[in-house]
């Protein structure tokens, strides 16, 4: 065997990434409805972070992307307070209840958070529809974080038109290079406010490269989407992508360092 | 620790479904199980899914001479159709080439898996214990439920399951322990230590899904799994070790 990077020998032995910045930057907490999650308490995801050296996670409740936002948004919050310096929210905002969006944003404004994630899970409204706007104009006057979830050209081709109106918003594309690759490097070779986010249970061969190539490997954050998938399969990606450590540790977390300062 | 990983999910040759960048060469492969410490590979190849099974199995017999770190898996069919021999005479021909796991594609290749198509043949890979490996799409679960049912000395290998399907695989291992899957895509978050608290760890093997997805995300997947060493072990190649071991040559 061929002498292995000092990255690449961690995922070899499995020890944790001591020393290094690990930040995930897509995760969740709760369960889904059309598949068992068997292990997703919150005292699972620590220690899963833990074995693996991931020091911070920024998540979202599945039950507010499922339509409960108040409801999951509080129990992120609760999570958080719980552990401050681990977890950290992304405050759900759901277009379909308009009625609660003032309320939403409040909460984050409140609790001085300033990442949102978004998903059109139940609703399929594109995410350039009006609905959101108040969301975008928030977020837009503060310079805030939104985690947008993407399969391909249906998501990220309605966010790029945001990107363009709203250039203050940092958009992260969740689940990057999924599918249909070509949408994503055009949307980071077009927005200096786009970021490209790794989390695919879809390991594709070459994927990290490629996206590293596309965007710079200042533009790409590690994330693993957990619980609804395994960090352990995740961070395999990465460790043994054909990239330098450099530019490893920078998709590792030092990128998320920054977009979240 | 130092783990033998044995890849039970491996693809060799050229794919009619290739996406740019994914190797399909032996060197190319040879090189990407040096880097993550895979130490033997089961493989199949592309030409028996993609173009004809005989053709596919052909190839590989071919490759396996001088490359001791790869296991041969070759594509059925049913007996009848006349396009492989009778099953006994198939199963001492794989046998003597290091061809120790067969593969079937009743989707792609049109044919049932009901015992009046494969019948026969699963009877005779049943009496060697030879695995067989079922693609995730290939198949039904009612149609799994059957085989493992009918044939429970055969072990049938699904390849490329889904972190979503718990629901339907929890009840059919209570039932079967010759059914077994690989993780390249069974990320289930803590699944492998989940598993091995319902004594059910057994049923599940290192495999990749080369050259679709990256072996390193199979390995981390082990190496980092919240398991004690004897567990990882056996996920990481002891299992399929033992299945391959079991191959009863003697009943030919």
């Amino acid at each position: 065997m061929t002498k292995p990077g000092k990255l690449q020998l961690n995922g070899l032995t499995g020890s944790p990434l001591e020393g290094e910045v690990v930040i995930d930057a897509h995760m969740h907490i709760g369960k889904f409805h059309n598949f068992l999650i068997p292990r997703s308490e919150p005292s699972d995801l620590i220690a899963s972070a833990g074995r693996i050296g991931i020091q911070r996670m920024y998540g979202s409740s599945t039950v507010a992307l499922r339509g409960d936002a108040a409801s999951g948004n509080n129990d992120a919050l609760a999570f958080h307070f719980k552990h401050p310096d681990t977890f950290f929210p992304y405050v759900v905002f759901k277009p379909n209840y308009p009625e609660e969006a003032n309320r939403t944003i409040a909460l984050a404004e409140t609790e001085k958070i300033q990442h949102f994630k978004i998903h059109d899970d139940g609703n399929d409204l594109p995410f350039d529809d009006k609905r959101y706007f108040s969301l975008y104009e928030y977020a837009n006057g503060t310079g805030a974080v939104i985690l947008v979830h993407t399969f391909g050209k249906k998501h990220v081709v309605p966010i790029m038109k945001v990107a363009d109106e709203f250039p203050r918003i940092k958009i992260l594309l969740g689940h990057s290079g999924i599918t249909e690759e070509e949408i994503y490097s055009e949307a980071v070779r077009r927005h200096d406010n786009i970021w490209l986010e790794t989390c695919s249970s879809f390991a594709w061969y070459g994927l990290i490269e490629r996206l590293v190539a596309m965007a710079g490997a200042e533009r790409v954050l590690f994330g693993t989407d957990m619980p609804f998938m395994s960090p352990d399969q995740q961070i395999g990606r990465v460790l043994f992508a054909r990239i330098t450590d450099e530019d490893k540790r920078k998709v590792l977390g030092l990128n998320a360092q920054n977009l979240f300062a | 620790m130092q783990l033998s990983f044995f890849d039970c999910n491996c693809m060799i040759g050229k794919r009619a479904d290739r996406r740019e960048g994914e190797p399909w060469s032996l060197e190319e492969l040879l090189a990407d199980m040096n880097t993550c410490g895979i130490s033997d590979a089961l493989v199949t190849h592309a030409l028996s899914r993609d173009y004809d099974p005989v053709s596919g199995n052909q190839e590989i017999s071919r490759l396996l001479p001088g490359n001791r770190a790869l296991h041969g898996c070759w594509a059925i069919l049913p007996p009848s159709s006349g396009e492989i021999p009778a099953p006994e005479v198939f199963l001492r021909e794989m046998l003597a080439k290091r061809i120790v796991a067969t593969i079937a594609y009743p989707h792609t290749h049109n044919y049932s898996l009901s015992e009046w198509s494969v019948g026969p043949l699963f009877s005779a890979l049943e009496s060697c214990r030879v695995p067989l490996l079922l693609p995730f799409g290939q198949f039904t679960w009612e149609e799994i439920e059957r085989l493992c049912g009918k044939h429970v000395s055969l072990p049938v290998i699904v390849t490329g399951l889904n972190y979503r399907q718990l629901r339907f695989l929890l009840p059919l291992w209570e039932k079967y322990r010759n059914l077994f899957v690989d993780l390249s895509w069974f990320s289930i978050h803590d699944g492998l230590a989940y598993l091995a608290e319902r004594g059910m760890l057994r049923q599940v093997l290192f495999g990749t899904n080369y050259p679709l997805f990256e072996p390193g995300a199979a390995v981390t997947t082990v190496t980092y799994a919240n398991l004690k060493d004897q567990e990882r072990t056996m996920v990481a190649g002891g299992t399929l070790c033992e299945i391959i071991g079991g191959i009863r040559r003697d009943r030919l």
